[in-house]
C-alpha cells in the first residue's frame, strides 16, 4: 500500500550506500546577532543525506548567525508526521515536498507563497536560471510554492550479462513496448514454477509516475486535468486500454515480473536488480551509482515507445518549501535561496539531476554519463499530473492498488468493470472527505 | 508383578513417543531462528538460491558489522536501552508498592479498585492511543521518550496482579515481626518482601524489558526523528532504505533479538517459577 | 515522602501495640497513599483518555484544526465503509481460528512438558523462546521463511515434490500465514497451563488410576475439569491479545494483498496516524473495545457452566 507512495517520494534519491559517520559539523563563528536554528525536514535518509550535510556545512559558513538542523522522516509517514508536527508546534521551517503531497500542504494553507520572493530576492533566487518545465511544477494556482530541488524521469536499466546469456540484443533507442515485453519474456528463466530470473520489473502498484507512464503511453490519464477527481480520466477508453494491456502482461507472462502483491510483501523494497534476479528495470536515476559500485554490468536505455508514439517516460520532482508559520521566515528564505543556487547544484549533481541550468548540469554530464540517458529523455517526458484537491494517499492510492492487484490475482476478472468500481469507490471516498460537496 | 511390567513397558513407549514429539516440535520451533542465522551468514547470491541450502558457504561473519553500520544501529541500541531502563525503574518502583497495598492492607473500596484494575487489563491500546497522543502532543512530548516511559511509573494491572499473587503467598509473621521492631512500610517492603520475591520480580523485569524492547506501535507513533529511533523502528527503516540484502537484514534482526535471548537464558529459572506461582491462582 | 510514610508506619506500629482503632485508620490511609499512583495513572491514562476518545469519536478532527462535532457521523460512515467490514471480518476470522488453535496447542505442549522425561527444562526453554522475541524482527524473519520464491518453507515443500503456496503474497494464504505464525508464540499460555497442570493434586490422578481409568479417561475427567480455571484465564488473555494484532500486518503485508490482512488495529492506525482522521480512528477503536468487551462478558457469563473451581480459594 505504501510502496508506490514511497517510491514516488524517494525520487531524490537515493541509492543507499553507507549511512557512514556523519561529517562532524564545524561550529561556525557566531556573529553578534543571537544564532537562529532552522529545521529542515526531508524523507531522504542514509547516503541520501550526504548532499544535505554538505549543503548545510557550506550554508552555515556563509551565514554564521544561522544553524541548520536536519530532520529525516521515514518517507512512508512523511506527510502525516509533518502535518502532526505543525499541529503541535514543532514544525520544520523548511521542508521537502513532492508531487504526492504538495497539494495537501498548499490546500491546507501551510506553505509560504514564494512568488514575491522570486520577484524581489537580491541574490540567487531568479526564475530564469531554472529549467522552465521543472520550475513550473512548483507553480500551483498561479503561485510559486517551492523551489525545485532536482528532478527525475525514467529509463530502462538492463543487466548486460543476462542479455548476453539469453542472446537478446541490448535495447536501443526507438524500441517499442511490444519489443520490451518480448525481450522480457525471453529473459525470464523459471524451472517447475520457480522463478530464477525475472525478465523485467513492471511498476506493479507504483502508481504515480509508475503506472502513470504506462497509461500516458496510450494517451490516457489517471486523474482529470486539475487533479480533482478520477472519473472521466481513469475510465476513459484510452486509459482502460492502457490498464488492460498492463494487467495483461502479468496475466499472459506470470513469471515475467514479480507480481504487485509480491512487491508489496515478500519483496518489499528488496532491490531485485541489485541482487541480480531481474534483467531489466524501468526506474529513475537514483540507484545508478549504487549499481555501479556493486559491480553490476549494466546499461541504460531510453524507455520503449508506446502506442501513442512517444517514449513512456514521466517527469517528476521534489522541491523545498517554507512553512508559513515558521518563526524564522527570513532565515528560512535565505536557506531556500541557497538551494536555488549553483552552490547546491554543484553538490547535488552526483545524486540527481539539477533543476538549474549551468555548471551543475555540466558536471553531471561529464562525470556521470549513465545519467545522460535520463537527461536526454526529459525533452519528451510527460510531466506528472499535478494533484489538485485530491488526498492521494488516502482516497485514491489504496483503491487503485486493489484494482491492480485484483486484476493480476484473478485472471478472469473484467478489467473494465474493475476500473468502473474503482472510480465509484474513489468518488465515494471524495464525498466522505468533504460532505459539503 | 506382570501388571507392573506391562505398565512400565507402556510407560516406556509413552516416554519414547513423547520424546519424538518433543524433539520434532523443538525442531519446528527453532526453524525460523535457525533460518535467520543461516541467512545472516550467507553471501548475497546464496540467499537467493533455490532449492535453499542450510549451511552458508562461505560463512560471512562480516555481514554483522556491515549490517550495523548501514543505519546508525549503535544509536538505536542506546535509545532503546534508555527507554527500557527508564520503564523498568518506573515499573519496579510503582508496582511493588501498589501490589503490596493490594496484598496486605485493608481499606474501603479496595475490592472495587482491584476489580476495576483487573478489568483495565482487557482494554485495547487502540482506544487510549489517540487521546493519549493528543494529550502528550499538547504537552510537547512528541519526539521525546516521555510518552513511552512516564506511564510505567503509575503501575500496570498485569504486574500488580502478578506481584500481589506472589506477595500473598509470603507468610505474614515476618512482617509482623518487623513491625514489632518498628520497621516502616518502606523498610518492610525492601527488607522482607523484596528478598523473598525474586522470582516474581525477575518475571516482572523480564516482561517489562521484553515489552519495551519489542514495542513497536508506540515508538512508531511518538518518534519521528531517526536520531530517536528504537531498534524495532530502526529495523523497518533498514528495510525501507536499504534494498539490497536479506542477509544483512537477517543479521540485523539477529542482533536485535540477541539481548532478549541472553536475558531470558539467564533469568529463565526464576522466570518460570515467577509465572507458575504468580499466575497459578487466577 | 519516604519519611512521611515511615512516620505513618511508625504511628501504625505504635497504634498496633496500644490501640486498635487508629491502627485501622493508619493502615487505611497507608493503602490509599500506596495505591495513589495507580489511581492517578488510571484517571490520566485510562479513564480520561477513554472519555476523551468517546468525545473524539463524535467529531471530525485532523489535529490541525479544532475538532468539529458531527454527531454519529463517523459511526454511520463506518456502516457504509467496505474496508471497515473487511477489517472486522479479517480480525474476527483471525481471532476465531487462532484463539482456540493457540490455546489447544499451548495445552498440548504443556501436557508434553508435564511428563517426567529427562531434559524437559531444555524443551521448556525452546518452546518458550519464540514468545520472548516478538516485534519487527520476528515478522521480518517470517516474511523471509515464508518467501514463496526463496524461503525455506517452500524449499522444503519442494523437496517433497509439493509446490508451496504464495503465502503472504496470496489473498487466500496471507491470513493463514499470520495464523500459523501465531502458533509459534504460544510460550506464555503454555507456561500458565504448565503451572495449572502442576497444581493438580497427584492423589486425584492416582485415585482415578485405581478406579481403572486409562490415560484418555483421566485426561477428560480429571485433568480438563481441574484445568478449566486456567483455560478461562488463557482464553480471555488470548481474546484480548489476538484482537490487537498489528505488527505482522504492518511489517509483512501492510494490510494486503487485497485487504486480506487488514486487521482492525491496523485500520485504526492507518486512519488516525496516516490519514490524520482522528475521529474516525477513535470511533473504530470504540468498536474494537466493544467487541472485546462483549466477548469477554460472554466467556465469563458462560464460565459458570464449564469452569470447575476446586474447593474455592
Amino acid at each position: 500500500m505504501t510502496m508506490s507512495f514511497k517510491r514516488a517520494l524517494s525520487f531524490t534519491g537515493i541509492s543507499i550506500v553507507m549511512a557512514g559517520s556523519l561529517t562532524a559539523m564545524t561550529v561556525p563563528y557566531v556573529a553578534a546577532a543571537a544564532p537562529v536554528t532552522l529545521t529542515i525536514s526531508t524523507w531522504d535518509s542514509g547516503a541520501g543525506l550526504k548532499p544535505y550535510q554538505e549543503a548545510i556545512k557550506e550554508f552555515e559558513k556563509l551565514h554564521p548567525g544561522i544553524k541548520v538542523n536536519l530532520q529525516s522522516i521515514q518517507s512512508q509517514y512523511y506527510l502525516p508526521k509533518v502535518l502532526t508536527e505543525m499541529a503541535n508546534g514543532s514544525a520544520p521551517d523548511l521542508m521537502l515536498v513532492g508531487d504526492s503531497n504538495v497539494s495537501e500542504f498548499v490546500n491546507s494553507g501551510l506553505l509560504q507563497n514564494l512568488s514575491p520572493l522570486f520577484a524581489h530576492h537580491t541574490d540567487g533566487l531568479n526564475s530564469k536560471y531554472f529549467y522552465p518545465s521543472v520550475l513550473k511544477m512548483g507553480n500551483i494556482n498561479g503561485h510559486q510554492y517551492f523551489v525545485p530541488k532536482d528532478w527525475s524521469d525514467e529509463a530502462v536499466l538492463y543487466n548486460k550479462t543476462m542479455f548476453q546469456k539469453a542472446h537478446v540484443p541490448y535495447p536501443k533507442a526507438g524500441w517499442t513496448l511490444n519489443q520490451f515485453v518480448k525481450d522480457a519474456a525471453a529473459l525470464t528463466i523459471a524451472k517447475s514454477g520457480h522463478v530464477q530470473q525475472y525478465g523485467a520489473e513492471l511498476p506493479g502498484t507504483w502508481l504515480r509516475a509508475g503506472l502513470e507512464y504506462w497509461v500516458s503511453a496510450y494517451g490516457g490519464n489517471i486523474l482529470d486535468k486539475g487533479g480533482h477527481s478520477v472519473s472521466g480520466a481513469l475510465n476513459s477508453a484510452k486509459t482502460e486500454k492502457a490498464i488492460e494491456s498492463f494487467i495483461d502482461v502479468y496475466r499472459s507472462h506470470p513469471n515475467l515480473s514479480p507480481s504487485p502483491q509480491a512487491m508489496n510483501s515478500t519483496f518489499q523494497n528488496l532491490d531485485l536488480f541489485l541482487t541480480k534476479r531481474i534483467a531489466m528495470t524501468m526506474t529513475g536515476p537514483w540507484n545508478v551509482n549504487e549499481y555501479k559500485q556493486a559491480g553490476i554490468k549494466f546499461g541504460v536505455a531510453p524507455m520503449p515507445i508506446g502506442p501513442v508514439g512517444k517514449p513512456m517516460t514521466q517527469m517528476f520532482w521534489a522541491g523545498f518549501a517554507v512553512y508559513k508559520n515558521s518563526s524564522h521566515v527570513q532565515q528560512a528564505d535565505e536557506l531556500l535561496a541557497f538551494f536555488a543556487s549553483q552552490k547546491w547544484a554543484k553538490i547535488d549533481w552526483q545524486w540527481a539531476m539539477p533543476a538549474l541550468k549551468g555548471p551543475g548540469v555540466r558536471l553531471m554530464e561529464k562525470n556521470n554519463p549513465m545519467i545522460k540517458e535520463f537527461f536526454n529523455a526529459a525533452s519528451v517526458a510527460n510531466p506528472i499530473t499535478p494533484l489538485g484537491t485530491l488526498n492521494w494517499g488516502k482516497d485514491v492510492q489504496p483503491v487503485l492498488q486493489n484494482m491492480i492487484e485484483s486484476g493480476v490475482e484473478n485472471p478472469k476478472a473484467n478489467v473494465k468493470s474493475l476500473i468502473a468500481s474503482a472510480v465509484s469507490q474513489i468518488d465515494t471516498n471524495l464525498k466522505q472527505d468533504d460532505p459539503q460537496k | 508383578m506382570t501388571v507392573n511390567n506391562v505398565r512400565t513397558r507402556t510407560e516406556r513407549i509413552v516416554h519414547f513417543v513423547v520424546y519424538i514429539v518433543l524433539i520434532g516440535l523443538s525442531v519446528l520451533m527453532l526453524v525460523p531462528l535457525a533460518w535467520m542465522l543461516s541467512s545472516a551468514l550467507k553471501p548475497n547470491y546464496e540467499v537467493f538460491q533455490f532449492p535453499q541450502q542450510w549451511i552458508p558457504h562461505p560463512m560471512l561473519w562480516s555481514n554483522f558489522p556491515k549490517a550495523l553500520v548501514f543505519v546508525p544501529f549503535g544509536r538505536f541500541f542506546v535509545n532503546t536501552l534508555i527507554i527500557t531502563f527508564g520503564t523498568l525503574i518506573g515499573t519496579l518502583v510503582s508496582n511493588v508498592f501498589i501490589a503490596y497495598a493490594f496484598a496486605r492492607l485493608e481499606a474501603p473500596g479496595k475490592r472495587i479498585m482491584f476489580y476495576v484494575m483487573l478489568s483495565t487489563m482487557m482494554l485495547p491500546y487502540a482506544i487510549t492511543m489517540i487521546p493519549q497522543y493528543a494529550i502528550f502532543s499538547k504537552l510537547g512530548w512528541v519526539n521525546t521518550y516521555w510518552p513511552l516511559i512516564f506511564p510505567a511509573f503509575f503501575g500496570s494491572p498485569f504486574f500488580i496482579f502478578l506481584l500481589r499473587q506472589f506477595f500473598m503467598g509470603i507468610p505474614r509473621d515476618l512482617e509482623d515481626a518487623a513491625a514489632i521492631d518498628g520497621a516502616g512500610v518502606f523498610r518492610t517492603v525492601l527488607q522482607i518482601i523484596v528478598p523473598l520475591s525474586w522470582p516474581a520480580l525477575v518475571t516482572v523485569c523480564i516482561f517489562s524489558v521484553q515489552g519495551s524492547w519489542n514495542d513497536f506501535l508506540a515508538p512508531l507513533i511518538y518518534l519521528n526523528k531517526m536520531s530517536l529511533f528504537t531498534v524495532q523502528l530502526g529495523l523497518t527503516y533498514f528495510v525501507g532504505q536499504y534494498s539490497g540484502g536479506w542477509n544483512l537484514l537477517m543479521a540485523a534482526s539477529t542482533v536485535v533479538l540477541l539481548p532478549i535471548l541472553v536475558m531470558f537464558y539467564f533469568g529463565q529459572r526464576l522466570f518460570v517459577k515467577g509465572i507458575i506461582v504468580g499466575g497459578l491462582k487466577g | 515522602m519516604e519519611t512521611g510514610l515511615d512516620k505513618h508506619a511508625q504511628l501504625h506500629t505504635e497504634g498496633r501495640l496500644r490501640r486498635s482503632v487508629p491502627l485501622r485508620v493508619q493502615r487505611r490511609r497507608l493503602f490509599y497513599i500506596l495505591v495513589s499512583p495507580w489511581v492517578f495513572g488510571f484517571l490520566a491514562f485510562v479513564l480520561g483518555p477513554m472519555v476523551y476518545s468517546g468525545y473524539i469519536s463524535f467529531t471530525r478532527w485532523n489535529l490541525l484544526n479544532p475538532p468539529q462535532f458531527i454527531g454519529l457521523g463517523n459511526y454511520s460512515q463506518m456502516m457504509q465503509d467496505p474496508l471497515f467490514w473487511q477489517s472486522l471480518k479479517v480480525t474476527t476470522i483471525y481471532a476465531v481460528v487462532s484463539v482456540p488453535l493457540t490455546s489447544a496447542f499451548a495445552l498440548f505442549l504443556a501436557i508434553l512438558l508435564n511428563q517426567r522425561v529427562r531434559g524437559v527444562s531444555i524443551f521448556r526453554t525452546i518452546f518458550y523462546l519464540p514468545s520472548v522475541v516478538s516485534g519487527v524482527a520476528v515478522s521480518m524473519v517470517f516474511l523471509w521463511v515464508f518467501n514463496p520464491q526463496f524461503g525455506i518453507i517452500n524449499s522444503m515443500l519442494h523437496d517433497f515434490g509439493i509446490k508451496g503456496p504464495g503465502w503472504v503474497e496470496s489473498p487466500h494464504w496471507a491470513l493463514p500465514t499470520i495464523i500459523i505464525m501465531s502458533l509459534w508464540g504460544v510460550g506464555s499460555p503454555m507456561l500458565i497451563f504448565l503451572a495449572g497442570l502442576q497444581g493438580i493434586p497427584p492423589d486425584l490422578m492416582e485415585a482415578a488410576s485405581l478406579d481403572g481409568a486409562g490415560v484418555w479417561r483421566k485426561f477428560v475427567s480429571v485433568t480438563i475439569p481441574l484445568l478449566t480455571p486456567t483455560i478461562l484465564f488463557n482464553v480471555i488473555l488470548s481474546i484480548i491479545n489476538q484482537f490487537q494484532v498489528f505488527t505482522q500486518a504492518y511489517v509483512m503485508t501492510q494490510g494486503g494483498p487485497l485487504d486480506s490482512t487488514l486487521f482492525l488495529v491496523y485500520y485504526i492506525f492507518e486512519n488516525a496516524f496516516q490519514y490524520l482522521n482522528m475521529g474516525y480512528g477513535a470511533a473504530l477503536a470504540w468498536v474494537l473495545f466493544f467487541i472485546v468487551f462483549i466477548l469477554t462478558v460472554i466467556v465469563f457469563a458462560t464460565s459458570g457452566k464449564w469452569v470447575f473451581y476446586q474447593g474455592g480459594d
